[in-house]
């Protein structure tokens, strides 16, 4: 339940091995690689260079998604690391020039389909707006003494036509909500002077295509009669097309998925370096898969293998690779979402998976809807194969605890009271509504206790990252630790009419914490460096000191408050769930008959995913923002294993 | 009831401002390539996607693009206006106004240089239905007497006699001076009388500034380019200030054009930062104005965010053409963004 330790590799051999080395890696699953020279001065002292070559497989790669989109050969994203007959990049250029060959002519027939249905296309939506034209196109542009002109003139600028004096008709034939569209023609003798006035109010021409002889009407009937014969013919083509493709769907499939491998595999020489003939290789992999590691590379000859600690290389920082138990696991991809810990930190996924569990199960607690909740979870683990799944399953279950420590199942309340007379417990164990202050407080103090785990966490983080400002002296250090736990027994006190505030309590546990925090970073410096300055940059005096310092520690003993309370919402969400399904039994209560089950039925789902949805945002609001902030910084580097994430890039 | 529908009418102008162009958008817009680029981004911005729906951006002039969002906007004004009924309320139709006044003088132009064309090419369709004037009438005359014979039974008499009595001495300029005169008296007129006190305060200081602006602009400018004299400068203002006359009459005496600079930015702080780049003085004016426009935007004056949000509206469209225009005679995108107020 940690973070998986790691382990640097460095990989050297003769270039001939190259290729070999990589798709090694890429078939171990556990290699994180990593630049093999630093782009620095040094690396170019020492001779060594990154490789930078032009993938040539990229360019195939393309081609193949090109002919399987217009084959409708569908492709995924597996990956096949060997197929026998391909070895090299000559092996796929003669699969695709042979496939190209035997699906080329009807595919480029179909194309030359396309672009004469396309043609034929824009000249209908042309002839559709000049249907008020009665003449043939032939006659229209063949006039000796008139000067014409098809097109489209704004609707604005049509408005404007009588202001001019010129001699000009402007015919439309069609208007939609921008256009005018027509023609306008004058004498030739002024043609030049008319069409300057049109091109002044935006009018924009329409080029009939050449084919266009007859009538707008004639016209229009025989471009659709082609425009339907193409259409039917491009019908025959993909029939065709999709008749290979079922023949030879899989192996194209294949060919595909090993094609991009091979691309992305060449891809990976990018952090290789090289260096008389030999290349470099740096990465990391898991402890715990070393001796397998170094074990696949003891038949190629000139390779070697040298697995070091992970520290030796200032520049390079290790990736994290969290290690979670079943409980835990699925509630990684919400630590993710927030950011990977850094290698040396703390992995925070069990703590998220019990504070997750609970407040769920508190907030939405239902023996029935928590039950549904549990099989929804169970259908998308095993089923869907989705990685939430699990997370629903955990929550369900909570919720199924509390719902029967809160006596609730769909919203009746007391249809499990014959269970707890049965078990001997008389009534259930907690009615809602009658006990709302015990709710409340008993949220604040839940997360109360959680705000402790969190700086206790971050003490252990800080400790680790000899980050003492963090680990003593910050506001959710130990100084921060020591006045927030005596702030909240002061209040207990007080609560309970026990009063521990002596002048000794005030001075020891809250007036010296606080006094560290505000000299949280002079104090840091003197533990690490034995000198007294009032920042580490050393610059700004003793005033910038304290005004900086008295806001940030304003904005410290508020979040306390603010953070504290913001677990009410807890408490808050236990009486929303409990009222908002009285509501739905109230509504069920005004109906008779077969309408009360669906009106039950429906209010549970709805209540289920609108307040199931809010819960768990609420909670991942909780754990982000008041749990988070105190000791998690979600910076570090995720471990990708080459070969496990080959994507192409083109897709 | 009135004052929850002026509350409706400041939100909807919000609403709207909220969707206008930002400086990220600006910055995109002058990286732009070509007029075709320009107009799919704005195509696709949710400010003008409604307006350029039907556009076919390959082909689009750039004219008719401009033309395209100088119509949307005097719509949404005209929009805005009749939502609150407000259709006979003087102040809220000095748009109409202000678009008169702008063709006239474009007609005035014309009419001196004789270039009837160009001035019926530029005329914005869209204010035919939306004046009284007659411009296809008005189109055709030949010379100011005409133009004032034709205008007498209009509201603008009284400045087209000003005008036709300067006879031979009339030129552009001082044409302008009339009409801007006459329309920035029935705006204020307007705002006097249509508005309440407070409200009215707001505006006309705020009009007031922007013209102190304007006049020291022209000042700047008639002793820089031309070496104009106190007394030729004083008659090429516009005669309202917020300034103070006195502060401004001395700012007309000022010897040199370095002098004025100095003056101005002793005296006016709203005007401070007009010469900090004298090479883009339009782009200065227009930067105050949109901040003088910001802040009353800012208010819950109905009327002052109705005018705040005519100068933004303008100022839109004016970066939106000075893009164009850069695009267009191939301006780095640097130079571009230099020309945006923002």
């Amino acid at each position: 339940m940690g973070i998986e330790k790691m382990m640097l590799v460095n990989i050297d051999g003769t270039m001939s091995e190259l290729d070999k080395t990589l798709l090694r890696c890429c078939e171990s699953g556990c290699f994180h690689m990593e630049p093999a020279a630093a782009k620095n001065a040094d690396s170019h002292r020492n001779g060594l260079k990154m490789l930078s070559e032009k993938n040539p497989y990229t360019p195939l790669v393309r081609d193949m998604e090109e002919l399987c989109k217009r084959m409708g050969v569908v492709t995924d994203d597996t990956i096949n690391p060997s197929e026998p007959g391909f070895e090299t990049l000559e092996d796929f250029e003669r699969y695709l020039d042979n496939l190209k060959s035997e699906i080329g002519t009807l595919v480029e027939e179909r194309q030359e389909c396309y672009k004469e249905i396309s043609q034929k296309g824009a000249a209908v939506k042309q002839l559709k707006h000049m249907m008020g034209m009665n003449a043939d196109f032939e006659q229209v542009f063949n006039c000796e003494h008139a000067h014409i002109r098809l097109g489209k003139l704004p609707v604005d600028s049509y408005d404007k036509l009588r202001y001019y004096e010129e001699t000009f008709f402007f015919v439309p034939f069609d208007k939609d909500k921008q256009f005018y569209w027509g023609m306008y023609f004058c004498t030739q003798k002024e043609k030049v002077i008319v069409d300057e006035i049109f091109n002044s109010l935006y009018f924009e021409r329409v080029v009939i295509p050449e084919f266009v002889h007859g009538t707008p009407q004639d016209e229009l009937e025989d471009l659709s009669d082609r425009i339907n014969k193409l259409s039917l013919r491009v019908e025959d083509i993909n029939y065709e097309l999709s008749r290979i493709a079922e023949d030879r769907g899989d192996e194209i499939r294949k060919i595909y998925s090993l094609l991009r491998f091979r691309n992305n595999t060449f891809d990976l020489r990018k952090n290789v370096a090289t260096i008389n003939n030999k290349f470099y290789i740096k990465g990391f992999i898991p402890k715990s898969h070393s001796d397998g590691f170094k074990k696949m590379f003891s038949d190629v000859r000139s390779v070697s293998v040298a697995v070091i600690p992970p520290d030796v290389e200032n520049d390079l920082t290790p990736p994290t690779k969290l290690k979670n138990g079943w409980f835990s696991r699925p509630y990684a991809a919400l630590v993710e979402m927030y950011g990977v810990p850094v290698y040396n930190g703390i992995n925070p996924t069990l703590f998220v998976a019990i504070t997750y569990t609970l407040l769920f199960g508190i907030m939405f607690g239902d023996l029935g809807q928590g039950f549904v909740i549990l099989l929804a979870g169970l259908f998308m683990t095993y089923k869907l194969k989705n990685k939430f799944g699990g997370l629903l399953t955990r929550c369900g279950f909570s919720s199924m605890v509390f719902g029967f420590i809160f006596g609730s199942f769909f919203g009746f309340e007391h249809a499990l009271d014959p269970v707890y007379e049965a078990i001997g417990m008389g009534e259930k164990p907690i009615e809602i509504f009658d006990k709302t202050t015990f709710i409340l407080i008993s949220a604040v103090a839940i997360g109360v206790g959680i705000i402790l785990i969190s700086m206790i966490l971050n003490i252990i983080t800080g400790f680790k990252q000899k980050n003492y400002e963090k680990a003593i002296f910050g506001c959710n250090g130990i100084a921060g630790l020591i006045f927030y736990s005596s702030v909240i027994a002061a209040v207990l006190g007080m609560l309970t009419d026990r009063s521990i505030t002596t002048a000794g309590y005030v001075i020891l546990l809250i007036v010296i914490p606080l006094v560290c925090i505000f000299c949280r970073v002079p104090f840091s410096i003197a533990v690490k460096y034995k000198r007294w300055q009032l920042s580490e940059e050393g610059e700004g005096g003793i005033g910038n000191f304290i005004v900086e310092n008295f806001f940030e520690m304003f904005e410290f003993v508020l979040s306390y408050v603010s953070n504290t309370l913001s677990f009410l919402r807890v408490g808050g969400f236990v009486l929303c769930h409990a009222g908002m399904m009285l509501v739905v039994m109230t509504i069920m209560e005004m109906f008779t008959g077969m309408a009360q089950p669906v009106v039950a039925v429906v209010g549970n789902l709805f209540v289920m995913a609108m307040e199931g949805m809010i819960v768990a945002i609420q909670i991942i609001r909780l754990e982000f923002y008041e749990v988070f902030s105190r000791f998690y910084e979600g910076d570090g580097k995720p471990f990708e294993p080459v070969g496990a994430t080959l994507k192409t890039d083109n897709n | 009831m009135e004052r929850a529908s002026a509350g409706a009418t400041i939100t909807k102008i919000r609403a709207i401002h909220g969707r206008m162009l930002t400086q990220e958008d600006y910055r995109i817009l002058a990286s732009k390539k070509t007029v075709t680029q320009v107009a799919q981004y704005l195509m696709e911005h949710k400010r003008f996607s409604d307006v350029l729906s039907g556009i076919n951006v390959n082909t689009i002039h750039r004219g008719y693009l401009e033309e395209l969002i100088v119509k949307s906007n005097f719509e949404m004004f005209l929009k805005l206006r009749d939502f609150q009924h407000l259709r006979h309320a003087e102040f809220y139709n000095s748009v109409c106004l202000k678009y008169e006044t702008q063709q006239l003088l474009s007609l005035i132009d014309s009419i001196f240089s004789k270039t009837r064309a160009s001035f019926i090419s530029g005329f914005p369709a869209f204010l035919i239905n939306n004046t009284k004037l007659d411009f296809v009438e008005l189109s055709k005359c030949a010379s100011l007497q005409e133009l004032c014979s034709k205008l007498g039974c209009t509201q603008y008499k009284k400045p087209m006699e000003q005008i036709a009595s300067l006879g031979d001495n009339a030129d552009y300029l001082t044409c302008e001076v009339i009409l801007r005169t006459y329309y920035y008296k029935k705006l204020m007129s307007s705002v006097k009388n249509d508005l309440s006190k407070s409200d009215a305060t707001l505006i006309s200081s705020a009009i007031r500034s922007e013209l102190d602006v304007r006049n020291i602009v022209n000042a700047y400018r008639m002793k820089k380019y031309f070496g104009a004299g106190s007394e030729e400068i004083r008659s090429k203002q516009l005669p309202f200030t917020k300034l103070g006359k006195a502060k401004m009459e001395k700012l007309y005496e000022c010897t040199t054009d370095t002098e004025m600079v100095e003056y101005v930015r002793k005296t006016s702080k709203a005007a401070a930062t007009l010469f900090d780049r004298s090479d883009f003085i339009e782009t200065e004016m227009a930067k105050i104005n949109l901040r003088s426009a910001r802040k009353l935007l800012r208010t819950q004056s109905m009327p002052a965010v109705f005018y705040a949000f005519l100068q933004l509206c303008d100022v839109e469209a004016a970066n939106i053409v000075h893009i164009i225009e850069g695009i267009r005679y191939e301006l780095p995108r640097e130079k571009i963004e230099e020309l945006i107020a923002y």
